[in-house]
């Protein structure tokens, strides 16, 4: 019999396969590389990462904002500049821990120079690199440095957990919006979220005769919220699958960025027991045809 | 090929790990981040939420908003300045509930409308407005005639419009408001500016 200290010292020393992270580090900076990208193509990054003193659109900046206070005109956009170059390296598996090192405080500066631009997904991928960072998972699917195939799992449990307090804060949040979500009668929030002309496309006065629908998936989505938790189970890959769908489905209907993107590509954490099980048959056939296993 | 797993400590990686998920787990427990260090503290508003949900829930309450006043949020306060430099605040307040009403962003040059939220007919500076960066701003600023951007955003429309007509002599950005499902919209307020001096003014 162990006790529950053993149960976790065991739980928190076991390894895992290295490809959900490294798909976690190359998913979570293309997302937001390509957001970032975005924001060059629409000639948007003098606006956006500058205070309103030096030409900017926000009069609002945090106080660890350092870079105004080294040049109003061009921190901003030498932290944009930066944050790309660095991401770009960490997708790719070049100079990976230094390069994400800088490149995440260089994208927080984005974020306290301009804070109504940056967003709880921002915050989350932030978080979740830090832990890659920490992971191991430069070793695979990079273009330099040695191979490695097995890496703490600590890091990704991690992740789950920021996972479960996103979703569950969510779900929460809206069963505290009584009688709103919940409610059998009346507009469906889910109608009101998605008829909204500032932040989705969907007509409202065409939506009018979906809400029934539009009540049952909300329900839905607190549902799944709710359940997040199943990620620390065999049930994740179930689950992600019906994050996916969400995610999917905001994607569609509202124009919210890299949200969806940026969430899904932390899903292959949620994957991990399908990685573990393609890993076995490889070994398994590698050792049937006289192959040493790794 | 190898694995990374350190070989030794493993009692005190999980120590450190076991802390890391409870500070995570307290900093970002679900429920507790629309709440304030005022939330339930004085008697009077103690009443009131007794009289609408009654005992045992009101003691409970009492005991979270208490919990949160004095262990969640000076845990918080205490580890913000680590937060900072990579600003991973691990407080989520997420987005519960869409707007009662239906907002929309008009721009109108030299009373043209050119651009109308979510209308494909009237979409110059969609891409703009509607970029998620941008999209915060828009919204606090057809919320609330007091938004802290409307000068920045104001501007910001007002130079990519005189980029396109060089000519124009009046910008205008009307925030409208309507009960959904959309129908029957009235101006709730606007900005405006004129050629030549273009400072944007409430109109």
């Amino acid at each position: 019999m162990t006790t529950p200290w053993a149960r976790w010292v065991r739980y928190t020393s076991r390894d895992m396969d290295a490809r959900p992270l490294a798909l976690v580090r190359i998913f979570a900076c293309v997302a937001i590389l390509l957001d970032l990208l975005q924001v060059g193509r629409l000639g948007l990054v003098e606006t956006l990462f500058r205070p309103w003193a030096a030409g900017g659109l926000s009069v609002v900046q945090d106080d660890a904002n350092v870079l105004v206070a080294l040049s109003p005109t061009w921190g901003g956009p030498v932290a944009y500049v930066v944050t790309l170059v660095c991401l770009a390296l960490v997708a790719l598996g070049v100079w990976t821990r230094p390069a994400l090192v800088v490149g995440l405080l260089a994208y927080a500066q984005l974020g306290h120079l301009y804070p109504p631009g940056d967003r709880a997904i921002d915050r989350l991928l932030r978080s979740a690199l830090l832990l890659v960072l920490v992971s191991g998972a430069h070793r695979r699917f990079a273009l330099t440095g040695t191979r490695q195939d097995r890496v703490p799992a600590w890091p990704a449990d991690t992740i789950r957990l920021l996972l479960v307090l996103v979703y569950l804060s969510a779900g929460v949040a809206k069963l505290q919006q009584q009688p709103g979500w919940l409610a059998w009668t009346g507009t469906p929030v889910l109608y009101r979220v998605m008829g909204d002309p500032l932040a989705a496309h969907v007509d409202p006065e065409a939506a009018v005769p979906f809400w029934p629908v539009l009540r049952v998936l909300g329900w839905g989505t607190i549902a799944l919220e709710c359940s997040a938790p199943l990620v620390f189970t065999r049930f994740a890959p179930y689950w992600a699958l019906g994050g996916a769908a969400m995610h999917l489905g905001i994607a569609l209907t509202m124009d919210l960025g890299m949200f969806s993107w940026g969430m899904l590509g932390l899903y292959p954490i949620l994957l991990a027991r399908l990685f573990e099980g393609s890993a076995r048959t490889v070994a398994r056939e590698g050792a049937a045809v006289g192959v040493p296993a790794a | 090929m190898r694995s990374s797993m350190p070989p030794r400590s493993p009692a005190l990686r999980a120590a450190l790990i076991l802390a890391l998920w409870a500070l995570l787990v307290l900093l970002g427990t679900p429920g507790l981040d629309f709440l304030n260090a005022k939330t339930l503290r004085t008697t009077s508003d103690q009443d009131v939420l007794r009289g609408r949900i009654g005992e045992p829930w009101t003691a409970l309450a009492i005991q979270v908003t208490r919990f949160n006043r004095e262990v969640r949020l000076p845990l918080a306060e205490a580890v913000g300045p680590l937060q900072r430099p990579f600003r991973v605040s691990q407080e989520w307040a997420l987005y519960r509930d869409g707007p009662s009403k239906v907002r929309r962003l008009e721009v109108r040059v030299d009373g043209v409308l050119r651009h109308r939220s979510a209308d494909a007919e009237h979409g110059w500076l969609a891409g703009v407005l509607r970029n998620r960066r941008v999209r915060p701003v828009v919204e606090s600023t057809c919320t609330t005639e007091t938004g802290a951007n409307w000068r920045g955003l104001g501007r910001l429309v007002v130079a990519r419009a005189r980029a396109e007509w060089p000519d124009a002599a009046t910008v205008e950005l009307a925030c409208t408001v309507a009960p959904f499902p959309g129908r029957d919209a009235t101006v709730h307020h606007r900005y405006v500016a004129t050629a030549p001096g273009w400072v944007v003014a409430p109109g």
